[in-house]
């Protein structure tokens, strides 16, 4: 068994609304080991981009983290100053979104963008930061870096501003790596090679991968376990190969067979996926282990 | 398949659309963009014809050209015989009854204000239906083709999921019963239960309604559903045209291919198993260990750039820059559209411009 990373425990993230509180994450519970890429599934609404904040301590107000631990390396985050946590954020866990356009400054250039990350975080300066920024861009495969880091980010195709947004995360050795549907916005052609790189640096680096998104073909491309959040709880998770080989909760089951595939029979209705918790399956929804590092809700196992 | 060539509801000939570069941005000259170069094909009525490609490779900006929402550079389009692009402004007022667009994001596409039973009376208008009681009656028998309760005429788009309100707009889009609908991306902005209900609604409607459909997307899976053809567009132009079944099973233009093989597969086992069409390894052996080009920036072949403007300006294939099968014919000569079914034993029309399966194809 690889070091452990980060264990999760009885995370709850509530939001407080003038209609209510929204418990968008509600008791959820994983580990991740060095090296390991664990994927969080779910539709929107789910939790998981709120599980993932909640770990980097984004989560901003009416949200709060109102229970559990997040043990990284042994530390729990939720005790750590503001300071502390910052150190963490970008040295030991970076994070890459969606869409690297509204993450980028316009204003600014490639090289600034990962220059301020080397300064803040490694205290690196001048032509030393130059030097190590354009070799965070060659590694992520941006052709010609050495010109391309004057360059701003709306001169960058969609795949190369998404590569500059790696580039900026892994500049500083993180880890773990948090994407959050890091490759929705791209092209097809583009998200395959995005992915290859995200596969390769994972090897290279030594690095943990969290890959937050809704689309089952990318967790079977990338992940070795899988976590399947639905309404703020895990329902189930497992090996990648255990997941989709034999899925024991009604909504994984759902979400599996109602994504088209290449394979798909023409013209002939998909699947639909409307399962929603009964009272009872709600009071048994606490995971118990079906099968060795197979965890499913209590009353689907 | 015969009627698709002899009886097309919807045909399309040497379409383009070219637009003035805005000089100076980019540091260089002004110019024009071809965004839709070319193009033709032709969509038989009860047909459903998928248009695939990338962002920017010209598929929504086709869409809007058939229904004149923009005006053509050069080419026509008929509409059952009749020339939609050049008829006076009020006749194709009188035409747009007949054919109406879905947009991937049904919000954008809603007045705020307006209640559902506006949105959908509004449509009905066109038909001429003024009176109260009848444009209840038909605001209620839209909501309930497309599965939507029939009491929530009184409320707001806002109210409504994304799933919801992309079956208002559905709804809205067949309202003025039309024949013809441009579906561009309706599923892309969804979730995956909402998706499969929407394409589900989309089969169903074909079915009963026996629409003609122009269906644009990304997405190559939601195609392999609802499609009966699929044309492949690469920075404007028409790659391949072809009968869903055989363009899936048996894709020639090594863009389709490319575009195939980058899906991702929802089974591990054979995710795995295969190799993406370039690696990290590969791009990177392009580049000099100090960063400068083998060739000189300019013809870089850049993992995943963009079409250059200077190749989609040149006479070659646009995909020259990218194709693992580029040969010197291939950047001078733009390939033609030939029908290769006869050579492959299928039976329908299986069009491809390219060189490489030109000279390849008596080999395969």
């Amino acid at each position: 068994m690889s070091e452990q990373l980060l264990q999760v425990r009885n995370l709850q993230t509530q939001f407080f609304t003038d209609d209510g509180i929204i418990k968008a994450v509600d008791d959820v519970s994983f580990e991740m080991a060095r090296r390991e890429t664990l994927g969080i599934v779910g539709e929107s609404g789910s939790g998981k981009s709120v599980t993932s904040l909640s770990v980097m301590r984004l989560v901003l107000p009416p949200g709060r983290i109102t229970g559990g631990e997040i043990n990284w390396k042994g530390r729990d985050l939720r005790k750590l100053s503001e300071a502390e946590m910052r150190a963490i954020r970008g040295d030991d866990i970076a994070m890459i979104f969606q869409e690297p356009m509204t993450s980028l400054d316009p204003l600014y250039t490639v090289g600034n963008h990962i220059e301020e990350a080397l300064r803040l975080h490694q205290n690196l300066r001048g032509d030393a930061a130059r030097q190590r920024a354009i070799a965070a861009l060659d590694d992520v495969g941006i052709p010609d870096a050495a010109r391309r880091i004057d360059a701003y980010p709306h001169q960058m195709s969609g795949g190369m501003r998404q590569r500059v947004m790696i580039a900026i995360a892994l500049s500083c050795n993180p880890d773990l790596l948090i994407a959050d549907e890091p490759t929705t916005a791209l092209d097809v052609t583009v998200q395959a090679k995005v992915l290859d790189l995200m596969k390769d640096l994972r090897v290279q680096r030594d690095m943990a991968i969290m890959l937050i998104t809704h689309n089952m073909g990318l967790v079977a491309e990338m992940c070795d376990r899988v976590a399947v959040m639905h309404r703020g709880k895990i329902v189930e998770s497992a090996d990648v190969n255990q997941i989709f080989a034999n899925p024991a909760h009604p909504y994984t089951r759902g979400l599996l067979r109602s994504i088209p595939t290449l394979d798909s029979a023409p013209k002939t209705p998909l699947p639909t996926l409307d399962w929603q918790p009964e009272p009872h399956q709600k009071e048994q929804s606490h995971l118990v282990e079906i099968a060795p590092r197979h965890w499913v809700s209590a009353w689907a196992a | 398949m015969q009627q698709t060539e002899n009886n097309p509801l919807i045909q399309v000939q040497n379409l383009s659309k070219h637009f003035a570069r805005s000089s100076g941005m980019w540091g260089g000259a002004g110019g024009v963009v071809r965004a839709v170069e070319d193009v033709s094909f032709s969509i038989a009525a009860g047909e459903t014809l998928g248009l695939v490609g990338e962002s920017g490779s010209g598929k929504s900006t086709t869409g809007r050209l058939i229904l004149r929402l923009i005006e053509a550079t050069r080419g026509r389009v008929t509409y059952n015989g009749r020339e939609v692009t050049s008829l006076p402004k009020d006749q194709m007022r009188a035409l747009r009854r007949e054919m109406q667009i879905v947009f991937q994001d049904p919000y954008g596409a809603f007045n705020p204000r307006m209640t559902v039973g506006n949105i959908i009376g509004e449509a009905l208008e066109l038909r001429g239906i003024k009176s109260r009681g009848e444009r209840d009656r038909e605001v209620a028998r839209f909501l309930d083709m497309v599965q939507m309760p029939t009491d929530i005429s009184a409320r707001y788009p806002h109210e409504f999921s994304g799933g919801q309100r992309q079956r208002i707009s559905i709804a809205r889009a067949l309202a003025v019963e039309p024949r013809f609908i441009v579906a561009d991306e309706p599923v892309s902005a969804l979730d995956v239960s909402t998706q499969a209900e929407i394409v589900n609604l989309l089969l169903e409607l074909q079915g009963q309604l026996g629409l003609t459909m122009l269906f644009i997307s990304h997405d190559l899976s939601v195609v392999r559903v609802l499609c009966d053809r699929v044309a492949v567009m690469f920075a404007g132009r028409i790659l391949e045209l072809a009968p869903a079944p055989a363009l899936f099973q048996n894709p020639l233009q090594p863009y389709t291919q490319e575009l195939l093989a980058a899906v991702p597969i929802p089974d591990p086992q054979r995710a795995r198993g295969r190799q993406s069409a370039q690696t990290l390894s590969q791009i990177k052996s392009d580049v000099k260990p100090n960063g400068a080009a083998k060739n000189g920036a300019a013809s870089l072949p850049q993992p995943d750039a963009k079409p250059a403007a200077d190749a989609q300006q040149s006479q070659g294939c646009p995909y020259a820059g990218r194709c693992p099968h580029t040969m010197d014919i291939c950047r001078e000569q733009m390939p033609p559209l030939v029908d290769y079914a006869p050579r492959l034993n299928e039976t329908a029309p299986h069009w491809a411009a390219c060189h490489w399966v030109e000279q390849n194809i008596n080999h395969r």
